[in-house]
């Protein structure tokens, strides 16, 4: 195959990279993933620096290189098992890079598997169910759901407006204590699992976790980008939920 | 015991969320409840706190290596929301709190106590995968 060819390879492997560190993927995952659909083409071995906010692929051979900025990230898992399944039929049978790259898109503009209004009571959902496994009482799950649904749709609002998702959890941090505060004050329900189920879905304990894999698989720039996307997330959750328990005149209760 | 099936429906309904395809749903709460189950197992057999995690790390990393193969999906499918029970972030969160009230010992050693338990959890995901390398899906 000519430079041509392996332009156009590079330009599909660029592609499915980009969607896998838009959906979350680890570094690992999509350096692995590029490197395979590269290979499969068989235009020679790709050197591959992926990071979450982008990703660089060349054949040092050919002085042949892409580079893609990656600005979006949320976690759609739809679509990391989408492309894992696409670079497998493609390390099988490689198709023409054009068909591989028209697949990819159709990847990162497929329909999510749930309906969008589920996303906001399945974010309920799981943070009443989280208020038990932090110390609540089964009496506290379904109002906790209820303060949920509204800590959950008022960030989606937030995101929705625009604003920096700083001033989202901000917001959905404060948010938390208020909903638990008019629990507390309407039906007696204990304040604190309830504001700790909500803040352990929103609170970036996976972001933390993902960074330490980063780092353990040796990738210390992701690592270290996502430990701090998750430090600047922690902090303007706990500004909020400060700010909310000041104004609500309570301390930290749990 | 009466908090296993709400692991199980916290990992289900984050992965909706999550947008994972519709039939890894139940079984991504099954992975939940495994890693919740592993945790809670060790921490009544007496193991502190880092101990019990990385053992419901181990059983999660575990469940989740199983269903991929059987299902033809991606391990990660299972271990992000299957993840999140166990996940250090209300020790994370109380961290910051207590510093944004001057607290500033207390908060430094939750802090380093959620960065601690965040290895713990990483270091035991690590170890599945290779125990499952050489089985190929």
């Amino acid at each position: 195959m000519g430079s041509r060819s392996s332009t156009a390879v590079l330009q599909v492997a660029a592609a499915a990279g980009v969607v896998l560190l838009q959906s979350g993927a680890d570094v690992a995952r999509v350096e692995d993933t590029v490197s395979r659909i590269v290979r499969a083409y068989g235009v020679g071995d790709p050197e591959i620096y992926a990071t979450p906010t982008g990703i660089f692929i060349s054949l040092a051979d050919q002085e042949a290189t892409v580079v893609r900025r990656v600005r979006n990230r949320t976690i759609a898992l739809d679509r990391i098992s989408a492309v894992n399944a696409l670079s497998r039929s493609l390390a099988a049978d490689p198709k023409d890079p054009a068909e591989a790259l028209r697949l990819i898109r159709e990847i990162s503009e497929q329909p999510m598997p749930f309906p969008r209004w589920l996303d906001v009571p399945a974010s309920g959902l799981a943070a009443a169910a989280c208020t038990m496994l932090v110390g609540g009482t089964l009496p506290a799950v379904v109002p906790s759901f209820f303060a949920n649904l509204v800590v959950q749709g008022g960030e989606r609002i937030c995101r929705w407006l625009g604003l920096p998702d700083a001033v989202a959890d901000l917001i959905a941090g404060a948010n938390a204590v208020f909903c638990a505060t008019l629990l507390h004050r309407w039906l007696g329900v204990p304040v604190g699992p309830v504001v700790a189920g909500g803040i352990m879905i929103l609170v970036p304990g996976l972001a933390f976790t993902n960074a330490l894999r980063d780092a353990i698989a040796g990738d210390l720039v992701s690592a270290t980008a996502r430990g701090l996307e998750a430090f600047v997330k922690v902090t303007a959750l706990a500004a909020g939920v400060g700010a909310a328990l000041y104004l609500v005149g309570g301390g930290v209760t749990w | 015991m009466i908090t296993y099936p709400f692991a199980f429906v916290t990992a289900a309904a984050i992965a909706i969320s999550f947008r994972s395809p519709r039939r890894a749903i139940l079984w991504t709460g099954l992975c939940g409840l495994a890693g919740w189950a592993g945790f809670d197992l060790a921490l009544r057999a007496g193991a502190p706190d880092p101990a019990a995690v990385f053992a419901g790390a181990l059983a999660l990393g575990v469940v989740s290596e199983l269903l991929a193969r059987r299902l033809h999906l991606p391990a990660i499918l299972f271990v992000i929301p299957g993840l999140l029970p166990l996940v250090p972030g209300i020790i994370a969160y109380r961290g910051m709190l207590l510093l944004s009230q001057s607290q500033l010992a207390e908060g430094a050693w939750q802090l380093a106590r959620a960065l601690l338990i965040a290895g713990i959890l990483a270091a035991g995901l690590a170890i599945p995968p290779v125990m499952f390398r050489r089985w190929r899906s």
